[in-house]
């Protein structure tokens, strides 16, 4: 089986994936939750990792009632409480090698 | 089937008003929602707060429940009332659960999703994003990894039909990280009406290791060394991922100092990371009355004060 971890994908086709309007998907870009390579919308290309946040995303604003300057804020904190966990559980790992006899 | 008391689902008593049902709603849904409660249950117990709130948040359906309500009790088995025809039609918006609302739900407001409009209308499938456990032994060359999971599936009708189990065999590229999506086209929900299947999203987690901890791209080994072999200085074996092999301890190390073995961590795009081997010196358990003896001779000779700093 094929894997690929490369995908551009330019507005008018991520607008398809995600189902989002376009002036929606470019409101979501301007608060910073994706942040597609190029620089004008026409030049914009996602990936799967901003696919992936745009889905969350809908999720959030849909399921909570949420507006997207909400949305934004609420991802970077989960976004923190992750990194911030698998770091946590990271050292606590090392810690106790260093720890147990 | 068995009876589903929205309001107790919600919190709310059967008299409450639009606002207090709403406001219930943004509570549990805030708490229980999966991307922010990643406890077991949470997400189940989100599903059961959307159907009730789907139900209770329009006037038509909530009068439409309240009726039938009258039939039956949370706990008991519900039969719809003779003669009940399930209203349907409706357009829902819950599309990540789509059709995935109890049969209570469906046996009153009829099948959710396809019968809605996009009904035959050509719709690529869904896609699909699934967390892949991957070992570290597994991402040191181009492994092939067997991995299975469930298509949801819909009849004609649109209805919901049991999952499909699909297996599939995952090429897991080499040096592939923690966090990294391995994108498989055409492998996520089957596509209706001749569009496109879905895709299927890999979301790697990297395994925890029995002795390997992971730093970017170098590998972390703890090496626990007896103080005679951190004073004097040791050849010792070392495990890494690939096999065994030799590390010259220098004399005079330390506990937590780190020795460098060179390109024995793990691969990626910038070329093999490094294996680093953080010393650990560890006491004997027992020491037997000659080992006593020559502690004794080493405390009066070595004039060494670990603490000397406290004494500043």
């Amino acid at each position: 089986m094929a894997t690929s971890l490369i995908m551009q994908l330019t507005l008018e086709e991520c607008c398809q994936r995600v189902e989002l309007p376009e002036d929606i998907l470019i409101e979501i870009v301007e608060y910073g939750i994706v942040e597609p390579g190029g620089t004008t919308p026409g030049e914009w290309r996602f990936d799967t990792a901003a696919l992936s946040r745009l889905r969350q995303a809908r999720r959030l604003q849909q399921d909570l009632e949420l507006d997207w300057v909400a949305v934004a804020v609420a991802m970077d904190l989960l976004g923190e409480v992750e990194r911030l966990r698998a770091e946590n559980d990271n050292l606590k790992r090392r810690l106790l090698r260093f720890l147990e006899p | 089937m068995e009876f589903k008391d929205y309001y107790a689902t919600l919190g709310v008593e059967p008299s409450a008003d639009d606002k207090a049902i709403k406001t219930a709603y943004r509570r549990l849904a805030r708490q229980y929602h999966p991307d922010v409660n990643k406890e077991a249950g949470a997400e189940d117990r989100f599903k059961e707060v959307v159907e009730a709130y789907e139900v209770l948040k329009s006037p038509e359906k909530r009068a439409e429940y309240d009726q039938i309500r009258q039939y039956g009790h949370a706990g008991q088995t519900f039969e719809a009332p003779p003669g009940w025809q399930p209203s349907g039609g409706f357009s829902g918006r819950h599309e990540q659960f789509e059709g995935d609302f109890s049969d209570f739900f469906e046996s009153i407001f009829g099948a959710q999703r396809g019968g809605r409009q996009q009904h035959r209308a050509a719709r690529r499938g869904r896609d699909i994003e699934l967390e892949l456990p991957v070992f570290l032994e597994e991402i040191l060359g181009e492994t092939s990894k067997p991995i299975e999971y469930l298509l949801p599936s819909y009849d004609e009708h649109g209805l919901r039909q049991t999952d499909q189990r699909k297996s599939l065999s995952v090429k897991i590229p080499a040096g592939v990280s923690d966090g990294e999506r391995i994108r498989l086209k055409g492998q996520g929900g089957l596509g209706s009406g001749g569009a496109p299947n879905g895709d299927l999203y890999l979301f790697i987690r990297l395994v925890p290791h029995p002795l390997f901890d992971v730093e970017g791209h170098d590998l972390l080994i703890t090496v626990p060394l007896a103080p005679w072999e951190a004073a004097l200085g040791a050849r010792i074996e070392v495990p890494t991922l690939t096999g065994r092999i030799h590390l010259n301890i220098p004399a005079d190390s330390q506990s937590g100092q780190r020795l460098r073995i060179k390109g024995k961590g793990l691969p990626s795009k910038q070329g093999v990371g490094d294996l680093y081997a953080v010393l650990k010196v560890v006491m004997p358990p027992r020491n037997p009355e000659q080992a006593r003896t020559l502690w004794t001779q080493l405390r009066d000779a070595a004039g060494f004060d670990p603490r000397s700093q406290w004494s500043k």
